[in-house]
């Protein structure tokens, strides 16, 4: 028998009955509700983090100049377009991501700057990460407070990295120290979760209504199993009642939110397209449409997964790319590096160029929106965690002026750059694990 | 090479065979051993192994070796490290072999008596979730209903090795997919009302070969797809077939009429012609559209009934002179640039609808479901809803009591009960049934499997779990998957844990097709078969790798473990085996003469052949490859992780980084490759072992072909295991390999035990690995017999109370 991935390239998408829906998606999709009306009316602040796997070729990445940019380094040139909303910052570090599961660590640590504790079963610890802190303080008004995306739908099975548990390879957020957030790659799902089953707004509550009455009745359920159980189980349930609360208040957010803006009838992605960059220009899209409709406005997104034997032959690189980082200084090897590299950013640059078109409020989405491009490991051939790839794009409404290149001359804790993101968006804490400070540089405001 | 082998090897060989004795002589040896054996630790061990240096973290101040029973980690730990060939390390002095021996059979023998006299079983988890393939299954067997789990809930993080274990975690977004999973699956059993239309679109792999024709479609097709298809109620469904097309966006391989057949069931539907685009202006723009729209009309608009069906897309085969007398020299036809298509190929089959429901038909789930029907009267409204109640209760019993894997109590009824009179108040009888079970899918009763410590066990006491328990843990072992009815009730009558009865249970279990799962889902992830699906051989020096060389592969390795399981074979012929299942696909990349068709086969293999278990198969040699190249650092890791069972140890916490400022050096062949690599003392400690049993696979390229040279320069594959002598290729590896049976059984054990506990090892379970194997060893390893002693062993049916 032969079995068949059920999937669709980008160019259908959108499947109405019978006719193809054409690009561009986000016109085709976006209906005009109210919704999105009141949210631009608020114009809310959100966060966005992307990740990029095993570091990069600081040669060609990093620009030439320093402070005001004119121009930016081949690496980085395809966000050239906005080049004024483009922070580069370099000489960043996460010290504690020196471990012996270098590629899980580079990914945990990148938002929680601690050191994992290293383990291959499900007792592990981290810490929670800056995009859950941000979503604690600015995401409680949206139907889900933050939403986790990625693109290897790969279940490579095998102990994932020196003794490191998958967890900490696969999950960039962390609810708590012993929670990673599931990352999500079939565009399907994420637009069910945003978006739901579809149906008529009254359909939808009712459908709404019916999974609440069931989460009571688990509630009630283990709440009965917890009375049979010794201390440490019941611990163990109580992390579940907690988990069922939240789900809970998440449908009555929605309930509300299918009350006042009925969404027109959607129809949803079939799955996962065959191109690796259709369906990374896919969760891009899935990205603003979410935050233009305010259904969320913490977003984090692994790009690729770090140690990932990935090969672009798109791009003439017909190497994988795990191999390709271990350079050993080979300049044929350096450069495949640096074409990866580009072409991550080029990605990114897509979606940047999206938001920047969105309108939202008074302005674009961009105008509203952070966003963080980076890499938990510097150069990938040593494994080291230190002079870190970080871009930050941010628009009219962010502290940060943009147009710039923060070149710390001592290495800084990417942690004191978390700070300062927290700000920008809203949510202010006083000390994010290693931190020595706020990243002041990236918000001084230009000088000509 | 090292010679801690020298104890594992040579010595341990005379060891094994000592052992014999000593296992079944543990009386004379302790009470006569100590005196002897404590100077051996006193001499080669406690330099290190002190409270001061506590090397290891581990001490033997202090520690009685006459009273092995007060310290059963400590020397749990030394036995390991000591078959393992590990202990002393080089440089340091090593007992002589028949030394060593003597110790470790005087410690297994003093451990298995202390672990007889006080059985410690560990602790499985109190919760453990069902995983992705685990619900999957009981969707299966409670509703007959088959479900892409895929498209339900988000993929399971492995530990150990295998995605069942650390299952016990819930966070908010895997409840709320738990939610939308019952709704979707409660909805497609049940059928209460018409759905909206829904779409879905199934895409054949874009490298897969379509020149031929292929398994699961009729005799006289080429190439196309079958696509299950659970349809959701009876109405008129649009079925919609497009093409492959190349990067210009033209049908690939349409040089000359073809005929495309749609079916539904293995009939046909409708055959439609497509013809070469007559459109050959070769201007810039043109030549990209030329065939735009060419397959639009491979359409059709049918009434299907609900339930399971197969729609199949396909070419009606042509006997073209043209294509048999062109020689290609690739089997693979798919990429454009170096092995293009010949012939048209399908891309994707979808499937719309439905439109214009008409009802419900009788399906697998309803009948399953639907077990009676509300009586119907005259009567009053509420005489006709307690009628229905009634039944539902009946329904919703039966249900409950299969998906909680218990007997279930009235208060469990009640609260279903309430949910079906709410969705029968909003819709009727079988809108009550879709809602109680919608609950029932939700419940934690079934998501989880829970383990209670009884009422009347001391803290930190073992226990024997419950009967009912027990069927769980055996069915989710075999099956993965709930108990059936037979199995619950032989548990719910307390007649499992009679020794007789369990051991018939679990034969019959491992008859039923269902133990496919052994297969399917625990040797794919022991063996990484899984990652498989990973795999993206280089196209531009592998272009002869296309999907259903990759789909050959894993069917190969899945029919030689399954063919252990069948026909009730040692363990060790997955070594060894003088026989493997091919296709032509597979055959002709293996160079087996005379292999015709998509089916596999088995065939016996030649004496001396590379093939022979499962160090020649396809499968393991491309999954431990990088898509350019072999890599015999993940191929020596396979090997010690995955058939040795001692995964090579992590890097210490102090390792330096390579030098940054390092000279660009160019190696050239793979081994000198791997020299460079371990020239590092550092980094030598683990590659040294890792690296030599892998280049002794180097004779096998990164898909898996048998090559005499790589890139002009003979292979040298000479290799080793750490602490072997040296052997040549792989046939010195399988013998090196087969000369410990008791290694590789105990890997397998451990693995099992992984697998069948949900949690890792501690070294208190060492002593019921050594019991599953050695007592195998008496049945020759044969597979079954290994998995009746996991069955039967302490860790499996006895638990630890929490202390």
């Amino acid at each position: 028998m032969i079995i068949t991935k059920m999937a669709l390239p980008r160019r259908t998408f959108l499947r109405g009955l019978g006719a193809t829906v054409a690009l561009p998606l986000l016109d085709a999709m976006v209906p005009a509700a109210s919704a999105m009306a009141r949210a631009a009316a608020r114009a809310p602040r959100r966060l966005g983090i992307v990740y990029i796997p095993m570091g990069m070729n600081p040669v060609p990445w990093t620009p030439a100049q320093e402070g005001r940019l004119t121009e930016l380094s081949e690496s980085l040139s395809p966000l050239m377009p906005h080049l004024d909303n483009v922070t580069v910052v370099t000489n960043l570090e996460v010290d504690a991501a020196h471990t012996t599961g270098n590629h899980a660590s580079a990914n945990s640590s990148f938002l929680t700057c601690v050191k994992p504790k290293r383990t291959e079963g499900s007792d592990y610890v981290n810490a929670t990460s800056v995009d859950q802190v941000a979503a604690q303080q600015i995401g409680g008004d949206t139907p889900l407070p933050s939403l986790e995306l990625g693109t290897d739908l790969i279940a490579q099975v095998g102990n994932c990295d020196n003794g490191y548990a998958c967890a900490y390879m696969n999950s960039l957020s962390w609810a708590s120290p012993t929670s990673p957030n599931p990352t999500e790659s079939d565009p399907r799902i994420v637009f069910e979760r945003l978006f739901g089953d579809g149906g008529t707004p009254e359909q939808r509550q009712a459908e709404l209504k019916r999974d609440k009455s069931i989460l009571d009745w688990v509630l009630d359920d283990m709440s009965s199993l917890q009375k049979q159980l010794g201390t440490t189980d019941r611990h163990k349930v109580d992390e579940y009642l907690d988990t069922v609360r939240e789900v809970e208040r998440r449908i009555q957010r929605a309930e509300a939110s299918t009350a006042e803006s009925p969404l027109t009838d959607l129809t949803r992605p079939t799955s996962v397209p065959e191109a690796w960059e259709d369906h990374v220009k896919l969760m891009y899209d899935l990205q603003v449409l979410a935050l233009q409709a305010d259904l969320t406005r913490v977003i984090t997104f692994q790009m690729a997964r770090e140690a990932s034997t990935r090969t672009y032959p798109q791009i003439g690189v017909p190497d994988p790319h795990h191999p390709v980082s271990h350079h050993v200084d080979d300049p044929e090897k350096l450069a495949m590096l640096a074409k990866i590299n580009q072409y991550h950013v080029s990605l990114f640059a897509y979606m940047v160029d999206q938001l920047g078109k969105t309108k939202d409020g008074d302005g674009t989405l961009l105008d509203h929106t952070t966003y963080l491009l980076g890499s938990g490991l510097g150069n990938p051939n040593v494994h080291n965690h230190r002079n870190l790839p970080i871009v930050v794009a941010s628009g009219a409404g962010s502290s940060i002026p943009g147009g710039r290149h923060v070149k710390y001359a001592e290495l800084t804790p990417l942690a004191n750059l978390h700070l300062t993101l927290l700000d920008d968006v809203g949510a202010h804490i006083d000390q994010f694990a290693d931190s020595t400070g706020r990243a002041g540089k990236v918000i001084e405001p230009l000088t000509l | 090479m090292a010679k801690p082998w020298s104890v594992v090897g040579v010595g341990l060989a005379a060891a094994i065979l000592m052992m014999g004795v000593a296992r079944s002589a543990h009386a004379q040896a302790s009470e006569t051993a100590p005196t002897s054996e404590q100077a051996t630790i006193d001499r080669y061990c406690i330099t290190c192994h002190n409270d001061r240096l506590l090397t290891g973290n581990l001490s033997f101040e202090g520690v009685d070796i006459a009273d092995v029973a007060a310290h059963r980690d400590v020397w749990e730990k030394a036995v390991r490290k000591l078959r393992a060939g590990q202990m002393p390390p080089q440089p340091r002095p090593r007992p002589d072999a028949a030394t060593s021996a003597r110790l470790v059979s005087y410690l297994e023998a003093a451990l298995d008596a202390a672990a007889a006299a006080a059985p410690d079983p560990g602790r499985t988890d109190t919760f453990r979730r069902l995983n992705r393939t685990e619900y999957q299954n009981a969707v299966r067997d409670l509703l007959a209903l088959d479900i892409d789990v895929t498209t339900l809930l988000p993929r399971d993080d492995a530990a150990f090795g295998f995605d069942n274990v650390g299952t016990g975690g819930l966070s908010p977004t895997l409840m709320e997919r738990y939610l939308a999973a019952a709704q979707k699956v409660s909805r497609l059993a049940v059928g209460a009302h018409a759905p909206a239309p829904g779409s879905r679109v199934a895409i054949v792999p874009v490298d897969l070969t379509q020149e031929d024709h292929l398994e699961g479609l009729p005799f006289g097709t080429r190439g196309g797809t079958a696509v299950e298809h659970t349809f959701p109620f009876d109405g008129e469904y649009e079925i919609e077939v497009r093409l492959q097309r190349n990067r210009n966006e033209n049908v690939e391989g349409l040089t000359e009429p073809h005929e495309v057949e749609i079916m539904l069931d293995g009939e046909r539907l409708q055959v439609f012609t497509m013809l070469p685009s007559e459109n050959l202006v070769m201007l810039a723009d043109a030549v990209y559209y030329a065939d735009a729209g060419i397959d639009n009309h491979l359409n059709v608009r049918v009434a299907v009934t609900a339930g399971p069906h197969v729609v199949g897309a396909t070419f009606i085969k042509k006997n073209s002179a043209l294509l048999e007398t062109t020689r290609q020299p690739y089997d693979a036809h798919f990429n454009m640039d170096r092995s293009p298509r010949q012939q048209p190929a399908v891309r994707s089959v979808s499937i719309v609808g439905p439109f214009d429901p008409t009802g419900i038909a009788v399906t697998p789930s309803r009948e399953r479901i639907f077990s009676c029907r509300p009586a119907t009267t005259s009567a009053s409204e509420s005489e006709s809803e307690e009628a229905a109640a009634d039944c539902a209760t009946s329904i919703i019993a039966s249900l409950a009591r299969r998906a909680y894997r218990r007997p279930v109590t009235v208060d469990d009824l009640d609260q279903l009960v309430s949910f079906f009179r709410s969705g029968y108040a909003d819709g009727g009888f079988e809108a009550g049934i879709e809602t109680a079970l919608r609950a029932l899918l939700a419940s934690p009763e079934f998501l989880f499997r829970i383990e209670r410590d009884p009422d009347n066990v001391a803290p930190g006491a073992p226990y024997r779990v419950s009967d009912v328990e027990l069927a769980s843990r055996l069915s989710f072992f075999l099956w993965s998957s709930l108990p059936d009815e037979e199995l619950l009730r032989i548990a719910a009558a307390g007649e499992l844990s009679d020794g007789a009865v369990l051991e018939r249970q679990v034969r019959r279990m491992l008859a039923d097709p269902r133990a496919e799962s052994l297969t399917t889902n625990f040797a794919s992830q022991w063996l990484h078969l899984r990652n498989l699906d990973a795999v993206r051989p280089d196209a531009r020096l592998f272009p002869d790798f296309d999907d259903n060389l990759r789909r050959g592969f894993r069917r190969e390795t899945e029919l030689l473990f399954q063919s252990l399981l069948d026909e009730n074979r040692s363990v060790l012929d997955l070594l060894t085996a003088d026989y493997t299942f091919v296709n032509e696909r597979v055959a002709r990349h293996y160079g087996v003469p005379n292999v015709y068709g998509d089916h596999f086969r088995r065939i016996d293999l030649p004496e001396g052949s590379p093939r022979a278990g499962l160090l020649g198969h396809g499968s393991i040699l491309t999954v431990t490859s990088y898509a350019t190249r072999t890599s015999p650092v993940l191929r020596g890791k396979w090997i010690l992780e995955n058939l040795l069972g001692t995964p090579p140890p992590p890097p210490p916490p102090n390792v330096p980084l390579l030098d940054e400022t390092r000279s660009n050096t160019r190696v050239v062949s793979m081994r000198e490759r791997m020299e460079a690599h371990r020239a590092n003392p550092v980094c030598a400690a683990c590659h040294r072992n890792m690296d030599p049993a892998g280049l002794s696979m180097e004779n096998f390229d990164a898909i898996g072909r048998w090559r005499e040279t790589d890139r002009g320069a003979p292979i040298d594959a000479t290799g080793s295991l750490p602490g072997s002598e040296d052997f040549g290729g792989v046939a010195g590896l399988r013998q090196t390999l087969v000369d410990r049976p008791d290694v590789f059984a105990t890997t397998a054990t451990e693995k099992l035990l992984i697998y069948a506990l949900g949690r890792g090892l501690a070294p208190s379970d060492a002593a019921a690995v050594r019991a599953i194997t050695t007592s195998a060893a008496d049945d020759d390893y044969r597979l079954p017999s290994l998995i009746l002693g996991v069955v039967q062993s302490t860790p499996f049916q006895m638990r630890r109370s929490q202390s």
